[in-house]
């Protein structure tokens, strides 16, 4: 009878915890990007353009919504400043946002400011 | 305005026009002569004409100077006809137009008469008049002759006096000149005797040798013939020049004729020493015979000639002095012509046709008797006519007695009771006649007011004077004249130029003098001036965006500009403007009392969005800013933003402030308006990219729902 070594017998469970690691790290996928400078973008948003961050924010109020292309929504950042925060999320998100929920949005800063929402997960 | 006009100053000369002469005053005024002559009270013409009609029927005199006098009457006093004409310079009366030359003369010879005083030389002269007329009423007696020839004398001292004007010189040598010629008519009547005469006896001559010759032609027949008988011319032609001498009426002449009568038997030829009548001494004497007749006619005509033409001048001399309306005159030149001529002669042979019209029937017999029936009437007519005078003086009747005054002035100018008018009461006339003229001249100019005064002082003078009637006038025409005006600026108002400028003429012509006109006169070039002065300000303040300025002189800009299509509404548009910012200061000035420095912000901010230049605003804005210095900053951010295309960046400002000042109108309206943009713009980018790869992208995001 052949013998097994300890490390091969825990191999199963190291690819375990290696698929688990994989996945999880799949479900936070956003959480590597920038955290978004909320005072840099109000004091000049044209230089943020094109980048892309991550915010943290709580709803605030929907401001305009047009169907079939999307949203506006104000968001307040959390952990930062008090301020309220204007972004885009698109109709094709298919995301149903209420005031005073909380979300975390992978966002880009498009021309002209536009903080556009490419990913948002609920906190 | 012309009847407008006439309405103000017609009764002023319904009165006045005596002085001017062109109204019917006078032959309105007329009949309360006539009623007066015919010792009636009542005034009218008809009245008048009753009033004589029921005299004469209850006198009888049905006869013709009766007639006459009714007829005279009427004519004198129609109430339809104009006695004065002052465009031709005649006086009517009893019908007939006398000439009295250019009014303004007969005008200037009025006034001279009220101002004329009394002189003993008048009392002088009418003595001589008067006895004159005294002297030829007794032509009747012994002294007829004797009276006469001293009235014809009194006649060239009467002549001396001015008063007189040469009449009594035109009468006197009318009278002269008719005696001469009388003198010459007697002469001529000698001389028609004598050739009277010299024909009978040419005719015994004729007669006798015609039957001489007629006698012996019979019986000595052949003795005639054997003998030869031969015509002796000698002896005819020593006859003939004494005989056709018989013209000449001389002694001497009639000396030389007696032998030529008395040698009768001398003119036949001795025959056989027989006297003898030969053919041709017969056919001399027949030829001196019809010599005389032509000689006797000659004479006979010339004494009618002389006659007639005696005749003739005096009665052109007395319908002379009646038609200039010297009456006194006239009936002194018919006496005398009376006088002279006998009553064959007394049928007026001229003037007839002027004469006549006087008179009620053409076919009547124009006597000289009707020249002084004329004359006395007239004179009795001025005696009436000034006893009204005195008696409407008396009751303070002046205009009354002025006009009754004037009317027999006209026709009595030379008569005594004209004449003997006192001359206190014609200094008074004279003041009031002087008066309503220069009211008269004053209405022409139409000067109102002094019009007004004249009249109120001629009004304490003459009690008839009708005042009231001549004030209502002018005040009607005052009023008539302001009412037009206030027209022709409520025109003007209107930007209606040409209806003002009509208005303004009616008022003028109405009453030129009027005070408003001439303060609308200045109100107009001032309005006229601060038009031009506000057109340069306004467009200067426009051009500078100062609306601040022309809105505080909106009031002078309003007026002058009211009629400017072009700066007018942008001054009313400039005006709601500037007063919506001077609410908006206002509400700012509130909120900053009340600590809202946001509010008092914004409310400034929408006063400057009206008034980007105003210095009031931006004063306020500049004071206020510092307590809103992060709001103001993150608006103007969020404007600058929006401005340049940036929506998302705008939006972004706008939350802010928003977030600085949750009830700012400025950042909900700004967000609403951005938010709506931004969305529109990434609509159309999603328009334009490829439909496809969107789709697939979508459906990739579809199948990844939980991994977000």
């Amino acid at each position: 009878m052949r013998r097994y070594p300890f490390h091969a017998a825990l191999r199963p469970l190291v690819y375990c915890l290696s698929l688990s690691l994989a996945l999880f790290a799949a479900g936070c996928a956003r959480q590597t990007g920038e955290p978004f400078p909320v005072a840099a973008y109000q004091n000049a948003p044209d230089n943020l353009q094109g980048n892309r961050y991550t915010l943290d924010a709580e709803i605030d109020a929907q401001l305009e919504w047009r169907e079939g292309t999307g949203r506006l929504i104000a968001v307040r950042p959390l952990g930062t400043e008090p301020a309220r925060l204007p972004v885009f999320i698109a109709d094709s998100l298919g995301a149903n946002l209420m005031v005073a929920q909380r979300y975390r949005l992978e966002l880009t800063v498009r021309r002209g400011g536009l903080l556009y929402v490419n990913a948002l997960r609920k906190l | 305005m012309r009847s407008l006009r006439f309405l103000a100053l017609l009764s002023l000369f319904t009165f006045a026009s005596f002085a001017q002469g062109t109204d019917e005053a006078a032959p309105a005024a007329a009949p309360a002569k006539a009623a007066a002559k015919s010792a009636s009270s009542t005034a009218s013409g008809s009245a008048t004409r009753s009033a004589a009609e029921s005299a004469l029927n209850v006198l009888g005199t049905g006869n013709i100077e009766s007639n006459t006098l009714l007829s005279i009457i009427n004519k004198a006093f129609d109430t339809d006809s104009d006695a004065f004409n002052p465009e031709d310079g005649t006086v009517s009366w009893k019908g007939h137009t006398y000439n009295i030359g250019q009014f303004r003369v007969f005008r200037a010879r009025f006034e001279r008469y009220l101002g004329q005083p009394e002189s003993i030389d008048q009392d002088v002269y009418r003595a001589i008049v008067n006895e004159v007329f005294s002297l030829l009423s007794t032509r009747g007696g012994e002294a007829a002759a004797d009276n006469t020839r001293k009235a014809w004398q009194l006649l060239y001292r009467a002549s001396e006096y001015e008063s007189d004007g040469g009449a009594s010189l035109a009468i006197a040598n009318q009278v002269f000149n008719a005696w001469r010629i009388r003198d010459e008519k007697e002469a001529i009547g000698v001389t028609q005797s004598e050739l009277g005469r010299i024909r009978r006896q040419q005719q015994s001559a004729v007669a006798y040798t015609g039957d001489l010759i007629a006698k012996e032609g019979a019986s000595s027949a052949s003795n005639a013939v054997s003998n030869g008988a031969s015509f002796m011319p000698g002896t005819v032609a020593a006859t003939s020049p004494s005989n056709t001498t018989t013209g000449n009426s001389t002694g001497n002449n009639r000396a030389n004729q007696n032998p030529q009568i008395n040698n009768r038997p001398s003119a036949t030829t001795e025959i056989g020493g027989s006297p003898t009548a030969g053919p041709v001494s017969q056919f001399f004497r027949a030829r001196e015979l019809a010599e005389t007749e032509a000689k006797l006619k000659a004479a006979e005509a010339s004494a009618m000639l002389t006659g007639v033409q005696a005749k003739l001048q005096f009665q052109t001399a007395i319908v002379n002095l009646f038609l200039q309306r010297r009456f006194q005159h006239c009936l002194i030149a018919a006496s005398f012509y009376r006088y002279i001529f006998k009553g064959s002669a007394q049928t007026l042979e001229v003037g007839k046709k002027e004469v006549a019209s006087f008179l009620p029937s053409s076919d009547m017999a124009i006597t000289v008797e009707s020249l002084e029936f004329l004359s006395r009437e007239a004179m009795n007519e001025t005696e009436a006519s000034m006893q009204g005078v005195r008696a409407s003086y008396a009751d303070g009747q002046l205009v009354g007695a002025l006009e009754r005054l004037q009317e027999t002035f006209f026709i009595g100018e030379f008569l005594p009771p004209v004449a003997q008018f006192e001359r206190e009461k014609k200094q008074v006339l004279l003041n009031l006649y002087k008066q309503v003229d220069e009211a008269r001249k004053l209405a022409d100019l139409k000067d109102y007011d002094a019009v007004d005064k004249l009249v109120a002082e001629i009004g304490l003078t003459a009690k008839d004077f009708r005042t009231s009637e001549v004030t209502s006038a002018l005040r009607a025409a005052q009023r008539m004249s302001t009412l037009s005006l206030y027209g022709a600026q409520q025109a003007a108002a209107t930007g209606d130029y040409a209806r003002a400028q009509e208005g303004v003429q009616r008022a003028a012509g109405l009453w030129p003098l009027n005070p408003a006109l001439k303060t609308y006169t200045e109100n107009m070039a001032q309005q006229v001036d601060l038009g031009s002065q506000a057109a340069v300000l306004f467009d200067d303040a426009f051009k500078r965006g100062d609306l601040r300025r022309i809105y505080d002189q909106r009031s002078e800009l309003a007026i002058a500009l009211l009629s400017d299509a072009v700066r007018g509404p942008q001054l009313k548009e400039i005006i709601e403007r500037i007063s919506r910012v001077e609410i908006y200061l206002a509400q700012a000035k509130e909120l900053v009392a009340q600590n809202n420095a946001f509010a008092a912000w914004e409310a400034l901010d929408a006063a400057s969005a009206l008034t980007p230049n105003d210095v009031s605003v931006n004063q306020r804005r500049a004071d206020l800013a510092p307590r809103v210095a992060a709001f103001v900053g993150r608006v103007d951010s969020a404007k600058r933003q929006e401005e340049s295309g940036n929506q998302a960046a705008a939006l972004t400002q706008y939350l802010a402030a928003q977030g600085l000042y949750p009830a700012s109108s400025l950042a909900r309206t700004g967000i609403a308006r951005v938010s709506g943009a931004l969305l529109d713009e990434l609509a159309s980018a999603a328009a334009a990219t490829n439909a496809p790869e969107a789709t697939a992208r979508s459906a990739t995001k579809a199948a990844k729902p939980d991994s977000e």
